[in-house]
């Protein structure tokens, strides 16, 4: 059979790797290993980029049903991703500061990072540049569920927070809460600064 | 985060819109879980009505109806909201023109207490003063000068004269007056005057022609260029030089020395 490239329901192109059975077992040899880890890497986070995907759960393995489908399973050559390989693929990637286990202290889902916080500080900042929300006071709402999708459109408030946290030590942000009880996405806010830049 | 100097204190002012920000976001949210309930008593009124159970979708529907009431209130609300946070925030806006047309006013203050009337007036008096000085000078000085010089410049002027009796450079009407009359006086040639004159000699000049005035006078035409005859009077008319016959004097080139 001849190994093709494949363009999912989706419109996502999927690397004729993906059609090698081999490529969705766990390699004993360590150095296949890694260099398939690797392949995979680069094929999650091209997807989740292209689907705006941000969390890889340990579940999407386990059944089927889910986002990550077209990834994880090939039906042509009835092969899936096992749950112990996608488990060692994640570990990898978090090693590699491409995604953050999501919530913290388990090891079953990750936030995934195909812009890494430095980046997504850039693309908000410069998407409140352009909808001219500097100086004025967001709710993170109003970040996440823009009235007129944005690139930040869905990004999940973990994520939102670390982002505003980089940009507020370069000084372009300043986290302003209501000061009552608690704080949490509730009780907060967000100003941004012209900046250096 | 206070360390960095650039960002501004958070006032009270700015916690009230953040919570009235809040707020509307959270009638957004009870908006969208509204429009979820509308659509799923939808679902169950169609489901019971494809199961036959007409009452049961008529309780649906009625739920739903209440819903959508409930929709629209929260509507009006959200204008409500929205239109304070708008208001406020157009206040600051106002606020802000207004501290900058204060600051404006100071500064314009601060400049006119340096610059009265008064000081300026005393100023442009103490110029024209000044200035009035300055030309009564010019005027002293120079009388002086042309009472001084006077003479000099009289001396001067009788040299010039002097020199002009002797010598003066052709000018266009001279030579088109002078050609024609020398053309005609010295005509031999059986055309045109332009041909007449004969070649003479080849001196350091780069054609030299003899000729003789029509009082009589002779003398050699000296050309700067070697050019037909006809042209020269119309191009090379101010670097004609004529001088008297058997002076062939090299450097004269631009001064006539006898023409009568």
């Amino acid at each position: 059979m001849s190994f093709t490239t494949h363009t999912t329901r989706s419109g996502f192109l999927l690397p004729s790797i993906h059609s090698v059975p081999p490529f969705f077992t766990e390699q004993p040899n360590p150095t296949t290993q890694s260099q398939n880890i690797s392949q995979w890497t680069r094929l999650i986070l091209a997807y989740a980029r292209h689907r705006r995907l941000f969390v890889l759960r340990l579940e999407d393995a386990e059944t089927s049903g889910g986002d990550w489908d077209e990834v994880l399973r090939n039906e042509r050559i009835n092969r899936r991703v096992l749950p112990s390989h996608l488990s060692a693929i994640m570990e990898s990637m978090i090693t590699n500061g491409q995604a953050v286990y999501e919530p913290p202290k388990q090891t079953r889902a990750v936030l995934l990072y195909w812009r890494l916080p430095e980046e997504w500080a850039e693309v908000l900042h410069s998407w409140a540049t352009d909808t001219a929300n500097l100086n004025t006071i967001l709710t993170f709402y109003e970040i996440t569920d823009p009235p007129v999708p944005s690139p930040l459109s869905d990004i999940p408030i973990t994520l939102l927070r670390r982002v505003i946290a980089v940009l507020a030590k370069t000084g372009r942000a300043q986290v302003i809460s209501t000061g009552r009880t608690g704080s949490g996405e509730e009780n907060e806010g967000v100003r941004f600064f012209s900046g250096g830049k | 985060m206070g360390a960095i100097q650039s960002t501004p204190k958070v006032t009270a002012q700015d916690r009230a819109i953040l919570d009235l920000k809040l707020q509307r976001d959270k009638l957004k949210q009870y908006q969208k879980k509204i429009q979820v309930i509308l659509d799923r008593e939808h679902e169950i009124a169609k489901s019971h009505l494809a199961s036959g159970q007409k009452d049961r979708a008529v309780i649906a529907l009625r739920r739903r109806k209440y819903q959508q009431g409930l929709l629209g209130k929260t509507d009006a609300q959200l204008e409500n909201l929205e239109q304070l946070v708008s208001t406020i925030e157009f206040s600051l806006v106002e606020v802000s023109v207004l501290h900058g047309l204060k600051q404006g006013n100071e500064v314009l203050k601060e400049i006119h207490r340096e610059m009265n009337v008064e000081s300026v007036e005393k100023l442009l008096e103490e110029t024209q003063e000044a200035r009035e000085y300055q030309r009564e000078i010019g005027e002293l000085l120079s009388n002086q000068l042309s009472l001084d010089e006077e003479d000099a410049v009289q001396a001067e002027l009788k040299e010039l004269q002097s020199q002009a009796v002797c010598s003066f450079r052709f000018t266009k009407e001279c030579i088109t007056k002078f050609i024609p009359r020398l053309l005609r006086s010295r005509a031999k040639g059986p055309k045109s005057g332009s041909t007449c004159l004969q070649y003479q000699s080849h001196s350091r000049f780069l054609h030299c022609r003899k000729a003789k005035s029509d009082t009589g006078s002779r003398g050699v035409l000296l050309f700067p260029h070697k050019c037909p005859y006809h042209s020269y009077v119309s191009i090379e008319l101010e670097r004609l030089i004529v001088i008297p016959y058997g002076h062939v004097a090299l450097n004269v080139c631009t001064s006539v020395l006898f023409l009568k």
